[in-house]
Parts: C-alpha cells; sequence; structure tokens
C-alpha cells in the first residue's frame, strides 16, 4: 500500500530524513519508535504534505500513485489519515460541522455524492458512542476546552468517522493516563482490517501492548536503521536505543 | 477647489430653500461654514486612512427619486420602510400591527408640524455633516414611546439606483422613551453607479430603554458611502450595535456615542469585509461622561485582495467618569499580500477609578489551524473560508437576536461564497 | 551626578585618590541673544569646524527658516521665542545660589536620599562658583581622560565629543551624520543641525564588544550643554555597545529648551543598548520654569541581524515630547523600545516609538509603563509600520498607565498598520489605578503608604526596569520613589 523509497526531507537548511525506506501492506500494523529528533514527526509531516518540510530525494507512492505530486486535502481523499501530536484548537468551528465538511470533501474527491445529513448524524453518533464520547463534545468548538486525552480520543473519532485505508498516527499515546490510552486503543484497533494499513509513532512501547504491532521499526538519525515484531519493541525498552540500534 | 464646491453647492442649497421651510436657515449657515472648511482631506487627524478624493474633485447633483423594486432581505419584520434615492416608496413599505404604537414620520412631514424640532438637528462639525445639514432632503424620524416595546425588528432599506455621480443626503432620527425597546434594522444596498450616500442618523435613548442596531453597509460596487451615527445614552439605557460593512468602494462609517446617564451600557460591534479595492474607515467616539457607565467594542475585518481597513476607535473618560469599564477589541486578518489592516484604538483617560483596556492584532489565518483542515481532506479554499467563518461568527456571537444571527450569517456565507469559494 | 560605583571602583583601583585637578576659568563668550546667520558662524567658528560642517549648519537654518513650529493636539506648549534663546553658552547671570544654604531645602533632601556627596550638589545645585571641577573632583578629568581613553583605545573604539571626532576622523562623521534623522526630518531637527553645540560621537570597529559601559558622564568637555546636544553613535558589523545617558539627579538648566538629535547605526551583527534616565527639572508645583525637552532619537537597524534597544525612564522635564525609533531595514532585525514615564505637577510627557518594518524576519518589542499623578498628562503615542515587503513580522505591544491621582491624564494613541499578511502584530493597552487590595495588602504587612506605592509601583514597571543596566537600574527605582512623592491621596 504505501512505499517510501529512500525519502530525504529537510526543514529549513538541515536535514532531518536522510533516506528513509519503508514499505506497509494491507492488514498490516507497523510501529516506528526511535529517540527524539530522529525524524519521526518529520516523517509523519512528510506523508501528509505539510509545506514546511521539503523532499529532497527518494519517494512516496501510495497504491501505486505518486503521493509527492498530490496536495495534503488530496492525499487525505486517497485515504491518509494523520492523526496529530498536539491537536490544535480551532475556536469557531464546531466538531460537528468540521467532521461533516470534512467528510464530504473526501467524498466529492472520490466522485461520490454528500452524506445526507441524517445519515451522517447518525454515524457520528455511532462511532462516538463506540469510542465513549459525550455525544455533547460534538457541539463544541474543535479541540477548544478538551484535555488532553479528549483531544485525542477527539482524533480517534475523526479516524473512525473519516475510515482512511491509512491511519498514520503520530505520537498518538504521548499524554495520556492508561484510561485514555485504552480508548485509544480501542480505537485504533477497531480500525485493523485486512483492507487497512496502520502505521504508530511512538516514544514509549506501552501503546503496543494494547495495539499488537506485526512489525516494528527504529528509526535513528534519519534513516530506520533496524527492523522487527514486537520483540524487539520489548528490547529496545530494556536496553535503550544506543545499545539496541 | 472648495470655492468651486462651494458655489456649486450653494444653487443646490437654493434650490431647496422653502421645501422643508424650518431648515431654510440651517441650510444657510451650514452652507457657509463648508465655504470656510470643505471636505476633510487626508492630513486632517482621523482621516489618514480615507481619502475623499472624489468628493472634493467633484460636485455631486443631487439624485432624482427613482423607482425601483429591491431585492428583498427575508424576515418577519414589524415594519419595512425602503428608500429609493432617498424618497419613500410606499408600495414596496409597510407596518404592521406590532408597530401601531410607534410614531412614524418623515422629515419633510415632520418639519412641518415640529418646527422647533430643527434646532435638534445637528449642525456643528466636518465637511460631510455640514453638506448633509445643507442638503437634506427626507429621512425617517421615529418615536418609540415610553413603556413601548416593539418585540419584531422594522427594516429600513436604502436602495440606490440610477444615481451615477450623483448624491444623497439623509437625516434620520431616533427617539426611545422611557423604557422602551426597539430593534432597527438599517439596509443599504445599490447598483453599480458611483453615488454618494451621506446618512446621518441620530439616536436619543430615554432612561431604561434599550436599542438594538443592525446595520448592513452593502452599497453598490462604487459607491461612497459616509454614515455618521449620533447616539445619546441617559441612564440604565442600553445601545447594542452591529455593523456589517462589506460593500461599496470607500465606506466611512462612524459612531458618536455619549454616555450621559450612570449605568448606560453600550456595545458596538463591527465585521468588515474588504473585497478587492475597497476602504472601510470605521470610527467610533465613545464618551463616558459620568460614573459607573460601560462600554464594549468588537471589530474584526477580514481582508482580501487589495481591500483595506482601518479602525479608529477612541474612548474618552472624562474626570467624573469613576468606576467606568471600557473595553475595546480589534483584530484583522489578511488574506493576502496586497491588503491593509490599520487600527488605532485610542485611550483618553482623565478619571482613575476606571478599568480600560484595548487590544489589537493583525495577522494571518493560523497556519497549524489550516493544515489540520487540509488534514482532514478538506480542500484549501475551503480551509480557508471555514477559518475565516470561525473568526467572524465569534463576533455574530454576540447578537441576542436569532433573526440578526441568522441575517448576518447569510450576508456572510455571500461574501465568502464570492471572495473565498470561487463561486462567483 | 550619580557615578558609577563600578566605575568609582575601576577609578580607585587605577588612580588612587582623587586629583582635584582644576577646570579653566572659561572666558565667559557668548553670542548674543537669537538666530541668525551670524550667530551660527560664530558658534562654528569658536570649534573652529571645517567648512563643510558650516555650510551644513548653513543649510538647515536656511531650511529651518521656512518650517513652522508642530502643533501636538494633547500637549499644552506655551509659544516658545527662537530670538529669546542664546545658542551658544550663556552668560553666567546674578543670582545663582552663593553656597547650599541658599538652595531649596528640598532639592537637598533629594540629594541627600539620592546619596549625592555634597561637592555633587552644589554643582548640580547650580552654587555660583562651583567648579565643574566638581564633577572632575570625583572623576579628575585629565586622568579619566587617560584611564578610559587608554582602555578604549586599545580595543579601537572611538569615544568623544562630537566636536573632537569632526577633527579627529571627519570621514567617519560625515559619512553618517544625518543619515538616519535628516535635515528635513521635523522642526526641531532641523533647528538642531544649525545649532548643535555638544553631543558624542561613538564607533565600535568590526567585532568588537566594547569593554566597558560607555556614560555622557564620562565624555570629556562636559560643557552643561543639554541645549541642542547631537550624538551619532555607529556600531560596526559584530560590535556591541551599551550606552548611558542622563543621570538620575535632577538637573538645573539655564536654558529651557532642549532639542536633542541621536543617531544609532547599526551594521551586520551588531548591537546596541541605548539607556536613558531623564530627570530635567520639572517646574515646580505650579508648573513654573521646567524645561522643554523636545528630542528625536532614531536608530537604523541597516545591518542583517542587527538589533537597537531603546530604554528610558523619564522623570523630569516640563514638556517631554520624544519617539525613540527603529528603522528595521536589516533583515532579521529587531528593534526594542521599553519606557517607565513618570508625570507630577503639571509635567506633560507625549512619548512612544515607532517601528518602522521595512526587511524581512524584522521583529519589535514595546513596553511602555506610564504612571501619572498630580494634575500631569502623559500620552503613549506609537507607530507600528509594517510594509509590504516585511514578511514574517512579529511585534508585540504593551502600555499600560496607572493613574495616581485624579486630576491627572494618561492618553494611548497607538497606530498600527499593516501592509502584509504574514506579519503578527498584536497590541495590548491597559489602564487603571493601584487596586485597593494591593495597597492594604502592603499596609496590612507594615509598610507605610508611600512605601507602598513606591513599591507597587516598581513592580508595574519591572519588566522596563529590568533593561537598565544594573547601577542604573538601583538609581531609577530610587527616583520613581522620589517622582511620586506626595502623589498618593
Amino acid at each position: 500500500m504505501l512505499k517510501i523509497k529512500n525519502l530525504h526531507a529537510t526543514v529549513g537548511t538541515t536535514e532531518i530524513l536522510k533516506g528513509l525506506s519503508l514499505e506497509i501492506n494491507a492488514g498490516e500494523v507497523h510501529a516506528i519508535m526511535g529517540p527524539n529528533g530522529a525524524g519521526k514527526s518529520t516523517l509523519a509531516s512528510t506523508i501528509m504534505g505539510r509545506s514546511d518540510y521539503t523532499v529532497t530525494k527518494g519517494s512516496i507512492t501510495f497504491e501505486g500513485k505518486n503521493l509527492l505530486e498530490l496536495d495534503t486535502h488530496e492525499r487525505v481523499g486517497e485515504g491518509i489519515f494523520l492523526g496529530f501530536q498536539y491537536p490544535v484548537e480551532i475556536p469557531g468551528v464546531s466538531n460537528l460541522n468540521f467532521l461533516r465538511t470534512a467528510l464530504n470533501s473526501t467524498r466529492r474527491y472520490r466522485g461520490e455524492t454528500d452524506m445526507s445529513a441524517a445519515d451522517f448524524m447518525k454515524l457520528v453518533r455511532a462511532k462516538a458512542a463506540e469510542l465513549k464520547m459525550d455525544p455533547e463534545m460534538l457541539k463544541r468548538f474543535v479541540n477548544v476546552g478538551f484535555s488532553g486525552g479528549e483531544k485525542k480520543r477527539n482524533e480517534t473519532v475523526q479516524m473512525a468517522v473519516l475510515d482512511p485505508k491509512l491511519a498514520v498516527l503520530d505520537e498518538t499515546d504521548s499524554g495520556l493516563d492508561i484510561d485514555a490510552l485504552r480508548i485509544v486503543a480501542d480505537g485504533i484497533n477497531r480500525q485493523r482490517r485486512d483492507d487497512t494499513a496502520i502505521l504508530m509513532i511512538t516514544h514509549y512501547q506501552r501503546l503496543l501492548d494494547y495495539v499488537k504491532p506485526d512489525f516494528v521499526h527504529i528509526l535513528v538519525d534519519g534513516r530506520i536503521v533496524k527492523s522487527g515484531t514486537k520483540e524487539l519493541a520489548i528490547e529496545l525498552e530494556e536496553k535503550g536505543y544506543a545499545d539496541v540500534a | 477647489m472648495t470655492d468651486q464646491l462651494s458655489s456649486a453647492y450653494a444653487e443646490q442649497v437654493d434650490t431647496l430653500l422653502g421645501v422643508i421651510p424650518a431648515l431654510d436657515a440651517g441650510r444657510k449657515q451650514a452652507l457657509d461654514a463648508f465655504k470656510k472648511i470643505g471636505i476633510p482631506g487626508k492630513k486632517a487627524e482621523n482621516w489618514r486612512y480615507a481619502d475623499l478624493a472624489n468628493l472634493r474633485a467633484a460636485v455631486y447633483p443631487i439624485a432624482t427619486y427613482s423607482k425601483h423594486t429591491a431585492s428583498a432581505l427575508e424576515g418577519d419584520f414589524a415594519g419595512k420602510f425602503v428608500y429609493v434615492n432617498g424618497g419613500l416608496d410606499e408600495e414596496q413599505s409597510f407596518s404592521s400591527g406590532c408597530m401601531s404604537d410607534v410614531r412614524v414620520s418623515h422629515l419633510s412631514n415632520f418639519m412641518v408640524s415640529n418646527k422647533n424640532r430643527a434646532s435638534d438637528l445637528l449642525s456643528d462639525g466636518d465637511g460631510i455633516l455640514l453638506l448633509n445639514t445643507a442638503l437634506m432632503r427626507e429621512g425617517f424620524v421615529f418615536h418609540v414611546p415610553a413603556g413601548v416595546k416593539v418585540e419584531k425588528p422594522i427594516l429600513i432599506h436604502h436602495v440606490v439606483g440610477d444615481a451615477d455621480k450623483a448624491a444623497l443626503h439623509l437625516r434620520h432620527t431616533i427617539e426611545l422613551g422611557e423604557g422602551a425597546e426597539a430593534t432597527i434594522i438599517e439596509y443599504f444596498s445599490g447598483d453599480d453607479g458611483a453615488y454618494w450616500l451621506n446618512n446621518i442618523l441620530q439616536i436619543r435613548i430615554s432612561e431604561n430603554a434599550k436599542l438594538n442596531h443592525l446595520r448592513l453597509l452593502m452599497d453598490g460596487d462604487n459607491a461612497t458611502h459616509t454614515g455618521k451615527c449620533f447616539i445619546d445614552l441617559d441612564a440604565h439605557s442600553r445601545y447594542s450595535s452591529f455593523t456589517v460593512s462589506a460593500g461599496g468602494k470607500m465606506v466611512r462609517s462612524e459612531s458618536h456615542v455619549r454616555l450621559l446617564g450612570e449605568q448606560a451600557n453600550v456595545k458596538l460591534d463591527c465585521i468588515a469585509l474588504a473585497a478587492p479595492d475597497q476602504i472601510h474607515d470605521i470610527l467610533t467616539h465613545v464618551d463616558h461622561a459620568v460614573p459607573n457607565s460601560i462600554s464594549n467594542q468588537m471589530f474584526r475585518a477580514v481582508l482580501a485582495k487589495k481591500g483595506k481597513t482601518a479602525f479608529q476607535g477612541k474612548v474618552i473618560v472624562r474626570k467624573d467618569a469613576q468606576h467606568t469599564l471600557a473595553d475595546q477589541t480589534c483584530n484583522s486578518i489578511l488574506l493576502d499580500r496586497t491588503a491593509e489592516a490599520n487600527a488605532k484604538p485610542e485611550l483618553e483617560i482623565w478619571a482613575d477609578d476606571v478599568k480600560c483596556s484595548h487590544g489589537a492584532t493583525v495577522g494571518q489565518l493560523d497556519d497549524k489551524a489550516l493544515f489540520y483542515l487540509m488534514a482532514r481532506g478538506i480542500a484549501p479554499d475551503a480551509a480557508r473560508a471555514m477559518l475565516v467563518e470561525a473568526f467572524v461568527t465569534q463576533v455574530i456571537e454576540r447578537l441576542e437576536s436569532d433573526t440578526l444571527k441568522m441575517l448576518v450569517t447569510a450576508k456572510l456565507n455571500q461574501w465568502l461564497d464570492t471572495y473565498l469559494r470561487g463561486n462567483r | 551626578m550619580v557615578g558609577t560605583t563600578e566605575a568609582k571602583r575601576q577609578i580607585d583601583e587605577v588612580t588612587g585618590d582623587y586629583k582635584y585637578g582644576f577646570s579653566s576659568d572659561i572666558e565667559s563668550e557668548f553670542a548674543p541673544k537669537g538666530l541668525s546667520e551670524e550667530v551660527i558662524r560664530f558658534i562654528s567658528a569658536k570649534k573652529n569646524e571645517p567648512e563643510w560642517l558650516l555650510a551644513w549648519r548653513l543649510k538647515a537654518y536656511a531650511m529651518w527658516q521656512k518650517l513652522t513650529c508642530p502643533d501636538w493636539a494633547k500637549l499644552n506648549v506655551p509659544a516658545i521665542d527662537y530670538n529669546d534663546i542664546y545658542y551658544y553658552a550663556a552668560p553666567k547671570s546674578g543670582d545663582k545660589p552663593k553656597s547650599l544654604d541658599e538652595v531649596d531645602p528640598e532639592i537637598l533632601r533629594i540629594y541627600a536620599k539620592l546619596g549625592i556627596p555634597l561637592a555633587e550638589q552644589e554643582v548640580l545645585a547650580g552654587v555660583e562658583g562651583a567648579r565643574k571641577i566638581a564633577v572632575d573632583a570625583v572623576f579628575d578629568s585629565v586622568s579619566v581622560a587617560t584611564t578610559f581613553r587608554a582602555e578604549l583605545k586599545k580595543a579601537g573604539v572611538i569615544f568623544m565629543s562630537i566636536s573632537e571626532a569632526v577633527h579627529e576622523y571627519p570621514d567617519l562623521v560625515k559619512k553618517y551624520l544625518g543619515t538616519v534623522v535628516p535635515m528635513r526630518d521635523n522642526f526641531f531637527a532641523t533647528l538642531n543641525c544649525a545649532v548643535f553645540t555638544d553631543g558624542t560621537f561613538v564607533y565600535i570597529p568590526k567585532g568588537v564588544r566594547c569593554p566597558m559601559e560607555l556614560s555622557t558622564y564620562f565624555r570629556i568637555n562636559a560643557e552643561n550643554t543639554g541645549q541642542f546636544e547631537r550624538t551619532l553613535i555607529v556600531c560596526d558589523e559584530g560590535g556591541y555597545v551599551s550606552y548611558l545617558e542622563g543621570c538620575t539627579a535632577p538637573q538645573r538648566d539655564e536654558n529651557q529648551l532642549h532639542a536633542a538629535v541621536v543617531e544609532i547605526i547599526a551594521l551586520d551583527d551588531a548591537e546596541v543598548k541605548y539607556s536613558t534616565v531623564q530627570n530635567w527639572y520639572p517646574g515646580d508645583k505650579d508648573g513654573k520654569g521646567g524645561i522643554f525637552n523636545f528630542v528625536t532619537k532614531r536608530a537604523h537597524c541597516k545591518g542583517v541581524n542587527s538589533k537597537v534597544s531603546w530604554t528610558q525612564v523619564e522623570t523630569g522635564s516640563a514638556i517631554t515630547w520624544k519617539y525613540p525609533s527603529c528603522v528595521l531595514s536589516g533583515d532579521n532585525s529587531v528593534g526594542e523600545f521599553y519606557s517607565v514615564a513618570v508625570t507630577n505637577n503639571h509635567q506633560q510627557a507625549d512619548t512612544g516609538t515607532k517601528m518602522i518594518h521595512m526587511g524581512k524576519n524584522t521583529s519589535s518589542t514595546i513596553i511602555s509603563k506610564g504612571i501619572s499623578t498630580g494634575l500631569s498628562q502623559q500620552t503613549y503615542r506609537g507607530l507600528v509600520k509594517v510594509l509590504g515587503s516585511a514578511d514574517n513580522v512579529r511585534n508585540f505591544t504593551q502600555c499600560d498607565s496607572l493613574l495616581l491621582s485624579d486630576t491627572c491624564g494618561a492618553h494611548t494613541v497607538p497606530y498600527i498598520e499593516v501592509k502584509n499578511p504574514t506579519a503578527q502584530v498584536e497590541h495590548e493597552a491597559t489602564t487603571s489605578k493601584i487596586s485597593e487590595d494591593q495597597l492594604f495588602y502592603c499596609l496590612a504587612r507594615g509598610l507605610n503608604e508611600e512605601d507602598a506605592v513606591a513599591m507597587i509601583v516598581n513592580g508595574f514597571c519591572k519588566e522596563v526596569m529590568q533593561q537598565l543596566p544594573m547601577e542604573f537600574a538601583v538609581e531609577a527605582q530610587k527616583l520613581l520613589g522620589i517622582s511620586l512623592e506626595g502623589s498618593v491621596g
């Protein structure tokens, strides 16, 4: 599904990704771990096409399409979702309005018609309930006054509604207590299917206890230096990056 | 140039003498005063941002009354008064039962039976006001008697058509008796002629009375709109004003508020949507003359390509006006490199036991918020429109009436469709 | 004048006891009253100036004659008769106090509070015959000259009066004089160009960090020339200098009109810190006398990454009109303005700053704290202007006013003009009085009202005071307290 080949990316004049390669197939759950500054967030941002990052070499293809040629919102239309590490607040825009606009934008990109208001409400309420989100929160402005955990749950509800083919989750577990972590993990697990893929970018192995990855990669200094299975994550936790990488 | 203008306008005044006899003396005096100072130039202090070069360069004949059907504003109104080129169009106007206690009149009629009230009309001010005094032809005169509460809004629609390079000088008054309540909507629209609408409204709100005032300035693309509102508030009264400035080529809108009684409360909100080549110069002047009064202002501007806005908000707190609470917020968002936003929130404080503050920000749409929206599949234009909508909605939320909220939101959406969503 | 304790210590180490040098009996040569071409030639000749400078002065004079004195909305300025002023060395008048005993005890009390030695007090109070030596008494002019000049010479720093600089470094002066504040800038700047008597010239060579804080106090030729000072500071690439102007003790001056011009140029990677503590005689309780301080101060952040900070504590003068400004044309340049202005009795101050953003990624910070009491008037007038070419500008402005009486006025007039959408400009202003709660809390902890107010006011001004070089900061704090005396209630 996702093929990243020898990716080099810079922010400003600094090169962060220095030849990263990765392949993710449908039905797989991957985890990328790495020390601070290794390039984890840069990878997520580059996959989504954030303008402050420049790809200088290499390629990213998604289901055969060259992702680098597409704008951010187009990549979403193709089926990629980014769960933010720090979801931003947008005063004045309600969660409902936001979600409906996002969903319909993606549908239009794919040549489908807008979802009816009634169907949309049914869908959102159902997903919110599954993830134990108080429906009242849907009426509030996007992330305004939400706690860290509530923001992350909001991200998972959005993911559930938009149902992406590939979900890239950037440090989704940071700042969560056990209860919030369980809810978020539940949301991620619900997204696991034969036709979807998940890429979790995480600092700690804790999340991986709840969402068991098929593959674990270690990202150090802009490249993937080692790949393995879940055991690798445990080894990492025990020994630290210096020893394992 | 002032001489040429003065003599031309003197001729116009001559044609108006005798039309409303009570005003004749005032007209002549105003014209004499105008001869000395003329139309304000860019060097005059509060005219730094708006250049009335077109008004200085040519004489504007008085627009003739004509027949137009204006595109209507949807809503459930207590009454509707449509003025076309300054003349009341009876056919398009109506007044329902809920307005039965309101005394509605028009300048020309009113001055016949109330000659002594002519001195209530302001005659001292800048060149714009002086010309208005000299050349005013018509306007509405509303009096809401004490205790009368009009539930539904009263709509006054000013339509201008076939008045290219002509001027309309209108003078209106609204009076609310003690404890009275009303909501007035002033809606300005016009064709694409380069007309000049010179509109002055004097409002007096007596003790315990409340007035909600919505102004939709949506003049034609080439119009010059100079508007002044003078509002006097007595004790315990309230004035809530909301202005949407989204039309015309050059809009200069002034609100002069005097808080003359304790516990008076004024709210002045404004959204300016500056489209290509438009200038919106919004000026407010709030005078806290007595203790314990409150003023609150919120101004937000969105500027598209080559748009220009200025917010000049002056708050004076006089020596005896202790325990005044005055606050102003002014935020501008530039959507294009060629736009220009200006702000001058001014405080003149002479009393010490007060709390006065103002804040101003100028910037652009939040990058992170934009990316967040795009990262959820929303295309860039739609994402920008969403954020602009959110920015402006925070001011619209301050309106108490849902009817008014809907009206304003509809106008906002029209603007967004045209300039941001590319649906023109 | 209040010397810096650090400097005193340095001198002690080098020179041992102070030597009481001897100052000349200055022949009381003076130009006749009034302004004319003759007077200008007289001034120029007295200073033995080169032809080009005389021509410059005359050009300014010709220009000035065509200008009219500006009229400000909020200042009440009595008409100034320009022909009733001495433009060079006023003659000694006969009514000077013969000794400190004859000096207004109020003033003596202030000197004592500020910790000023008696000899200095004599000079400051204008006691007849008090040798300017007293200034030299603390710092022997010859030895100071030797010590400091030697150190500065080692570093390559040029620091001397502008009259000297005109002779020793004419090319440097010519290159930069009038480039930041052009001759035609405003009425008082033009006047200054024609009749400036002296001032400071500083040049910091490439890569040099000036080894000590430069102060006008050390300037040799310290004639009482507050009148038409002209200062020029040029900081070359990579240089750094911190310059202090003024002093905390109240100074009387014969001359009522002060119209100084300060120009600063900062080239690539250069940084200049300019601090002022101004306490010119503010006039008596009835507003009589008092100095008019109309100053034009501007910095050109010409170089990439250049930075200029203006810090001022203004407590004196009957009327103050000054807007230290920064033109930020170099990319990434930074302009800062920190100000505390205190007005009491009948003082009037109209002060603020202009930050003009032209280059990319420039930023400016403005923190202005105004305290008014008595019957005084204070206005903050600022301009933040972002031109179309200035991408990514960041500005933050905070102006707060504290009113300590119900007969004074505090006004804020900010102009924000932005022509570039990538700019982020933020402005906040508040006006209020000291909260009863805060005051009561202090009283309940044993402070008397005067001390309580002083403490709260210092807290209010902290952000600005922190920007001052340490010695100045301590003195300035004392000064705040004194300026507010009698203001409570």
